[in-house]
């Protein structure tokens, strides 16, 4: 660098100015031209992916590469921390509350994610309890269809997966080896595209019930029935329910707008048709009238485990689950009554169980500690019980219902 | 000639139409699909012949509301986004935003945290400049120098990479501290980089910076005097590079900056007049190796034993609304700064960023009057500019 | 040509001259020669363009196309292959006429040259005695077809490149014309065959080694050669990062082909021109020209392989060093372009003709003194290859790395 180092402000006649630009111009290509020269004689750096690598680039990667999400869901607490972690919504779950009675534990129904969407950014890593999500080396995404960008962890609805309750004070979980599954989901990818229906195919099929009948709708209807008793009181949860008996394609055939139109017009009670959705056609119907049977008599017809206790028809049927919350609502709250052990257990019951820590307890029992003997007066803190948590902490603390968000 | 009318102009480009009409100029649109314009960024030039009358900059295209995101976002959630305002240089904006809300939080970042901090920072640094170096020698036709400097960036991304497992968009500081330590091993591997690097600095100057064609080029090709850098607030290198020594990291130090010797390297006119291009590029090659210096110092002085890399932050960041915070870091393209106004639940009321790419943009207008069409091309690459810089 | 056909022909007991309707023998290997010519003169723009991007690729440190055929070379086919099956688009805009017959006229004025152009001891078309006049006149036509290519787009970048190259082209004809005067006047003719052969084998024999107004001379020819052809630094009427791709930025599939079939062929018709008028041509080393005119039948068609070879070789290299150049240097600028022209090279190049002159009166009077000027001067070339090779070497191992000229291809 020294060598060609122009000194600074040198104002020489016309001549020797042409011999000085003559002169640098000559020395800086002879400089220049070395360099060049020298980079032939190098191996080059680059490497030709992906067939002329000495090893899969896989391998190639650090081990904080931050590639495509992969969940294990054998060690998954249904915490959705992880879902709420994610600026974008790239995570989508949906839970199905255990009960004790109907749906025994808490299970998970789904857990996709769009990887078409999701922007590596590792913070959903972060939150997670016991490691179950985490970011794979694999990278590769080139599909199809862009439809099988979407890594589904739970495959099939029918068969919701149990959420994992990890052992207390445990540090480490037995997690599968990292990739294993995200790989096996790739596989799918190769999958061709679904065939596009031609346009009298798909004429003709609408309002139709659907070809194949691999679903079994009265099953279905079921676990939407005992979902909606759930949510009874609560409208707008009501709606989700009945919206998802209905095809989803917002057609407007039933004269509503959309399909929250008419979903909402039947959990607001102003409509009790059930056969006005046709893209959904006969299954919609049959999951809707099994859906308001229910509602109606407070059981789910020709479920395979009954309630123990039929209750009262046309009484306010106490949503399974929660039956503390009729009964004692008049009186003093809960908390005022029973003893503080006692006390504690029907706290802890009333939260989601998936120990996420994003009370800032470490687990459920830290927080259900924190409420019953340490006088910790935040009822809100139980991010993935939500609103049903809030509503009962409510009840059994202060006996009151909660103050909106 | 049929009038031109655009649907949506201005006053400035009814100006240009009205006298391209009277003198019989031409007008140019250059972007925003022209090769050298480093991104969408659509310039109307009014040239008579190859000389350019003025070229007004017109930006806008590659606005992703990235202030806006910041109010519907979680303080945690924004950090991403925040690599989305400069993706060649993700870090800077990352730690802008994290200085935000950690004055916002009151909050003490542990020292090996802020080590790491520096350590990926002045990593980002080197390979920001090396873009942009390697970018305006293509921009003035040699496109040896610009695969040369990829090559050289290839190796920090490399590092980054595994530092915090992403190549561009780093997401690797979090408020209160950083994601990760430092790999085993990690201290060794930048160190021998520097080794390597400090040699190919000097190699590329004997390639490029000294070439007597890149020298005419580029010497007193719009020069910015010191009062006008001043006045048209440009920051980082380009302000520099015009004489005026202002860096934040010395003047208004942050982080553990205060810990280390280095200098700002402050255009000279070495080959021309002070504060041209010539010099923005040389300031720029010139602050790679100080950001080598800074390096050696972190990597010799961070501490070793107290192994913490996050502050006591709490899970769910929540603050007092109305509460303000201001952040200020020396960015690959200067002063960039961060105000947040906390907003009543998890997100913040507000979110401005301050950039140099976006003022840097404003003095074009002024400093293209005369000049040639390549040198348009060259005063763009020296200002180093980047278009989601610009408009965020 | 013709000297060649007798040639071979006698040295097979035949005599020509005893048949009837040579002439149209003539004619017939004529026709068959210039079809092999224009043929070599598209392959070798094909290979050039192979060559040049592996030469890139490797100084760029990258490994460049290297997939189709043994390390990559029937890239170029395939690239042609491509180019054909694109859609001739052409913009609506546009001039449709000149649009269509510009490539053409840029391949015409491109092919002409190679008429005069020498390839071995007899291996050319037609040796002229005007040959030089006759490259320097018939180069010129290129600019038509780039001029009219720029303007029949209609588009503001392809009017740029168009007007900077019509500027370029037409100033660098004046030092390129003045110093190939400098071989005119040191051999006394301008016929190519005949500069040939007024120099020698050996480097000391070389115009470009003449005395130092030669020397100048043949880096002047140079410089003004790169700005004919377009490249780097003269590549301004295509200038990628200002003004898109400049004179054929509308064009695509074929017609576009034309254009850089035109530009890489160049580069041999600019290193062989070098060659020819300051490198010894195709003089082959211990077989002065003389000698190789008295050859007949299989001993001189080997002389002319060999002649052929040497001829290849230099042109090779220096096409090498054309690509070299291009992917070291920066682009000037418009402004600079003219001033190196009218400034710098115009002027110097008045002055070597004049000193070349006055230099050949010294020598007659003192010939000594010419044959230690040619040993001075090819010496201090040899030294500064030697010094080159040792910087070159110095780089290498600056950067601590390891010589590997063979991996990965």
């Amino acid at each position: 660098m020294a060598e060609t180092q122009i000194s600074p402000q040198q104002t020489p006649g016309a001549f020797g100015a042409y011999v000085k630009n003559v002169r640098d111009t000559a020395k800086s290509f002879w400089e220049g031209m070395s360099v060049t020269l020298s980079y032939m004689f190098r191996k080059p750096m680059t490497t030709q992916y992906p067939d002329r690598m000495g090893v899969p680039v896989q391998q190639t990667i650090p081990a904080r590469y931050r590639g495509f999400l992969e969940v294990d869901m054998d060690i998954c607490t249904a915490c959705q921390a992880c879902e709420r972690a994610c600026p974008i919504q790239v995570i989508n779950i949906d839970i199905l509350k255990g009960d004790g009675k109907l749906v025994p534990k808490l299970r998970m129904e789904r857990f996709d994610i769009d990887i078409g969407k999701c922007m590596f950014c590792g913070l959903c890593v972060e939150p997670c309890p016991t490691g179950a999500i985490q970011h794979t080396r694999e990278f590769e995404g080139a599909v199809m269809h862009f439809n099988n960008l979407t890594l589904r962890f739970v495959p099939d609805v029918l068969h919701p997966v149990v959420a994992y309750k990890p052992p207390k004070g445990a540090e480490a979980f037995p997690r599968r080896e990292l990739g294993e599954i995200t790989r096996k989901l790739i596989k799918a990818w190769d999958a061709p595209p679904p065939a596009f229906p031609s346009e009298e195919v798909a004429k003709a099929d609408h309002g139709k019930p659907k070809p194949g009948g691999a679903l079994d709708i009265s099953a279905m209807g079921r676990q939407l029935a005992a979902r909606a008793l759930q949510v009874k009181e609560d409208k707008p949860k009501l709606q989700k329910v009945l919206e998802e008996a209905m095809a989803g394609t917002d057609c407007g055939d039933c004269g509503y707008p959309d399909c929250f139109g008419y979903s909402d017009a039947i959990a607001q009670g102003k409509d009790s048709s059930t056969d006005k959705c046709a893209p959904g056609g006969a299954d919609s119907k049959a999951m809707l009238e099994t859906i308001l049977v229910s509602l109606k008599t407070g059981t789910v017809p020709g479920a395979p485990a009954p309630a123990p206790a039929a209750p009262a028809p046309g009484a306010a049927a106490p949503a399974p689950g929660s039956a503390l919350e009729p009964a004692v609502a008049k009186g003093p709250p809960l908390a005022q009554t029973l003893p503080k052990d006692e006390l504690f257990k029907v706290v802890l019951d009333a939260m989601a169980g998936t120990d996420c820590g994003d009370c800032e307890y470490p687990d459920c029992e830290g927080y259900s500690k924190g409420i019953v003997y340490e006088g910790q007066t935040d009822l809100n803190r139980c991010a993935p019980g939500g609103e049903d948590t809030r509503v009962k902490l409510y009840e059994i603390m202060l006996g009151t219902k909660p103050p909106p968000k | 000639m049929k009038p031109l009318e655009l649907p949506t102009m201005d006053m400035e480009h009814k100006e240009v139409l009205r006298r391209i009409e009277i003198t019989g100029d031409m007008l140019l649109n250059m972007g925003p699909q022209h090769p050298s314009t480093h991104g969408v960024i659509n310039f109307l030039v009014q040239t008579d012949g190859e000389v350019m009358k003025r070229a007004i900059p017109e930006v806008g295209y590659l606005h992703r509301s990235i202030e806006k995101i910041g109010e519907r976002c979680t303080y945690n959630g924004y950090m991403p986004y925040t690599d989305r305002v400069d993706y060649i240089a993700a870090m800077f904006a990352n730690q802008g935003w994290a200085m935000a809300v950690e004055r916002l939080l009151g909050l003490e970042v542990p020292k090996r945290a802020e080590y790491c901090r520096v350590i990926a920072c002045e990593l980002n640094r080197i390979s920001s400049h090396l873009v942009s170096a390697g970018t305006m020698a293509m921009d003035i036709g040699a496109v040896t120098p610009f695969p040369y400097a990829l090559r050289e960036r290839e190796y920090i991304n490399d590092l980054l990479e595994e530092l915090c497992g992403a190549r561009l968009t780093y997401n690797y500081l979090r408020i209160g501290g950083v994601a990760f330590d430092l790999p085993s091993g990690f201290e060794d591997k930048v160190t021998s980089f520097l080794d390597h690097f400090e040699k190919i600095v000097d190699e590329f100057n004997r390639l490029i910076t000294y070439n007597e064609i890149f020298i005419k080029r580029l010497a007193n090709l719009a020069p910015i005097p010191a009062e006008m850098a001043i006045e048209y607030c440009l920051v980082g290198p380009n302000l520099r590079a015009s004489g005026v020594g202002f860096d934040v990291r010395k003047d208004l130090p942050y982080s553990v900056y205060p810990d280390f010797q280095f200098d700002v390297p402050v255009g000279r006119g070495e080959v021309g007049t002070m504060g041209d291009s010539w010099d923005r590029f040389w300031c720029r090659v010139e602050e790679m190796r100080q950001s080598c210096r800074i390096l050696r110092q972190a990597i010799a002085q961070i501490p070793k034993d107290d192994r913490t890399i996050m502050g006591k932050v709490p899970r769910k960041i929540k603050l007092t609304e109305g509460a303000e915070a201001y952040s200020r870091i020396e960015s690959a393209r200067g002063d960039m700064q961060y105000y947040v106004v906390a907003g009543p639940g998890e997100n913040a009321h507000r979110v401005k960023i301050r950039t140099g790419s976006f003022t840097a943009m404003g003095i074009i207008d002024q400093l293209s009057r005369g000049l040639m069409i390549a040198d348009l091309v060259a005063l763009i690459a020296s200002l180093d500019v980047v278009a989601p810089e610009i408009d965020r | 040509m013709q000297g060649f056909l007798d040639n071979l022909i006698r040295g097979w007991g035949y005599d020509p001259a005893t048949w009837p309707g040579t002439q149209f023998i003539y004619l017939f290997f004529m026709g068959l020669f210039s079809f092999l010519v224009i043929n070599f003169a598209a392959i070798s723009g094909g290979i050039f363009s192979w060559a040049e991007r592996r030469v890139a690729a490797r100084m760029q440190s990258r490994v460049g196309p290297n997939r189709v055929g043994p390390a990559g070379f029937l890239q170029w086919i395939a690239d042609a292959v491509k180019l054909l099956f694109k859609e001739d688009l052409i913009p609506t805009e546009s001039d449709q006429i000149l649009f269509r017959a510009a490539p053409y006229f840029m391949m015409v004025g491109f092919c002409c040259v190679f008429v005069a152009l020498p390839f071995s001891h007899r291996l050319i078309i037609a040796d002229m005695n005007i040959g030089i006049f006759y490259i320097l006149a018939v180069t010129a036509l290129i600019v038509v077809g780039i001029i009219m290519s720029g303007w029949s787009s209609n588009s503001k970048w392809s009017l740029f490149g168009a007007i900077r190259s019509a500027a370029q082209i037409v100033s660098y004809e004046i030092p390129a014309g003045m110093a190939l005067m400098i071989p005119v006047l040191l051999a006394g003719t301008m016929s190519t065959q005949g500069i040939i052969r007024a120099q020698g084998a050996w480097p000391w024999q070389w115009f470009v080694f003449d005395n130092p107004a030669a020397t100048a001379a043949f880096f002047i020819f140079f410089t003004s050669a790169l700005a004919e052809g377009n490249r780097t630094p003269f590549d301004l009427p295509e200038a990628e990062s200002e003004l898109v791709s400049g004179y054929n930025t509308e064009y695509s599939g074929m017609r576009f082909s034309y254009f850089f079939l035109v530009e890489w062929g160049n580069l041999w018709v600019m290193s062989a021109l070098a060659v020819t008028m300051f490198m010894g041509g195709w003089q082959v080393p211990f077989l002065p020209a003389d000698r190789l005119d008295a050859l007949h039948g299989w001993p001189a068609f080997f002389a002319e392989v060999a002649s052929l070879g040497v001829f290849f070789a230099k042109t090779l290299f220096f096409v090498f060093v054309v690509m070299w150049l291009r992917w070291t240097l920066p682009r000037i600028r418009v402004d600079q372009m003219m001033n190196m022209c009218w400034k710098y090279l115009v002027p110097a190049s008045f002055v070597a003709v004049l000193f070349v002159a006055f230099w050949m009166l010294v020598v007659r009077a003192a010939p000594a003194l010419g044959i230690a000027m040619h040993f001075l001067l090819a010496g201090v070339a040899g030294v500064a290859v030697v010094m080159f090779v040792l910087r070159v070497a110095k780089n290498l191992r600056d950067t601590g790395d390891k010589f590997d000229f063979t991996s990965n291809w």
